[in-house]
């Protein structure tokens, strides 16, 4: 049996090594929009549809201190009694080719500490970070909800 | 069985405006509370920016509906989705939109001042009425009219989490809650719901 695993790691070994290292996943970040916040609203969010090519997980998405003092990954849920919140979370898995969807009442970028409220037409360079993939700078368009 | 169904619903739809009663219900998107909800006589202060706190009813105006909805500005998600959809079945609404009253109660009156709150109500909301209550139990006590819950925590790092029934409750003249929407309630639906309660109205309710 022990031998039986050991030739399994071994031929695995073997077919990674024939591969060359594993190639790093590719992520695409689609429809990236954040709506305009209203003028006296500390915080905004920022939505977008993410597909991996290969298994993966967002890690944490970060927008320039002039656009707000940080950004946070949240999941809005619902109680079973109704009531609704959020709360933060540490990473969003990335599963391969699955769209993962922030949108509203559901995942979203939080970010926190607006410096200025959010117009229509302005531009947030979001960068976002995962696991395995490069980052990505994403250009997010601000727009009405 | 279908055939029926089909008939029943074209007897209401020529019903409903000429005869102006209740027969129109069943074709509301929202739902109705399961027990009747009288909302007239909570009173909770509204805010303003140069001026006193003024005390509101939950009653609409005779032959206007009032929209009330609970919940608080430093809401990234939940709550300006719903603003904005209300926003927006507003503005389908056309003429009729002047008929609809507009009130927001804060769940979280310790972080939403009145400089806050007005200003962020107005966006989604001009003439809406901003509601600031100025004790737990007075929240408390308009929570329960509605059916509505929330809960304010602040955790030792200093962050605050709510939880809050992200309901939309419609409420009439004599201060009844006539339909809810829950939240994910589409533009679409709030319209012809709004629509049907104030052509309701106008049989002379």
């Amino acid at each position: 049996m022990n031998r039986m695993v050991f030739a399994c790691v071994v031929a695995m070994g073997l077919l990674v090594g024939c591969a060359g290292p594993p190639r790093k996943p590719h992520v695409e970040v689609k429809g990236a929009w954040a709506p305009v916040s209203a003028p006296s609203a500390r915080v905004g969010v920022l939505y977008a549809v993410l597909t991996s090519d290969r298994d993966d997980s967002l890690v944490s998405v970060r927008v320039p201190s002039s656009v707000a003092d940080h950004a946070e990954l949240h999941e809005t849920f619902t109680e079973p009694s109704g009531a609704m919140g959020m709360h933060m979370i540490a990473g969003v898995a990335l599963p391969a080719h699955q769209p993962i969807a922030f949108k509203p009442g559901g995942l979203h970028v939080m970010l926190i500490g607006l410096t200025s409220p959010l117009a229509a037409g302005d531009t947030i360079e979001a960068c976002f970070a995962f696991r395995r993939a490069d980052s990505l700078v994403v250009r997010v368009g601000v727009s009405s909800r | 069985m279908l055939m029926l169904a089909k008939i029943g619903l074209c007897c209401t739809t020529l019903i409903v405006p000429l005869a102006g009663c209740d027969l129109g219900r069943a074709r509301l998107h929202g739902h109705e509370p399961r027990e009747p909800r009288h909302v007239g006589d909570v009173v909770l202060p509204e805010v303003s920016l140069n001026g006193p706190d003024r005390p509101f009813s939950f009653r609409a105006e005779p032959g206007r509906l009032l929209v009330v909805y609970f919940g608080y500005t430093s809401c990234p998600d939940v709550c300006p989705t719903t603003l904005s959809d209300l926003r927006k079945a507003l503005g389908a609404l056309g003429d009729d939109a002047r008929r609809v009253d507009v009130a927001f109660v804060s769940v979280d009156p310790r972080r939403d001042s009145a400089a806050v709150l007005v200003p962020y109500l107005q966006y989604f909301a001009r003439a809406g009425h901003a509601l600031r209550p100025h004790t737990q139990a007075e929240l408390a006590q308009a929570e329960r009219a509605f059916g509505a819950t929330s809960s304010v925590d602040t955790r030792d790092d200093g962050t605050v989490e709510v939880m809050h029934s992200a309901l939309t409750s419609v409420v009439d003249a004599s201060g009844r809650v006539r339909v809810v929407w829950d939240f994910g309630t589409k533009p679409e639906s709030m319209t012809k719901d709004l629509k049907l309660l104030l052509a309701v109205k106008a049989g002379g309710d």
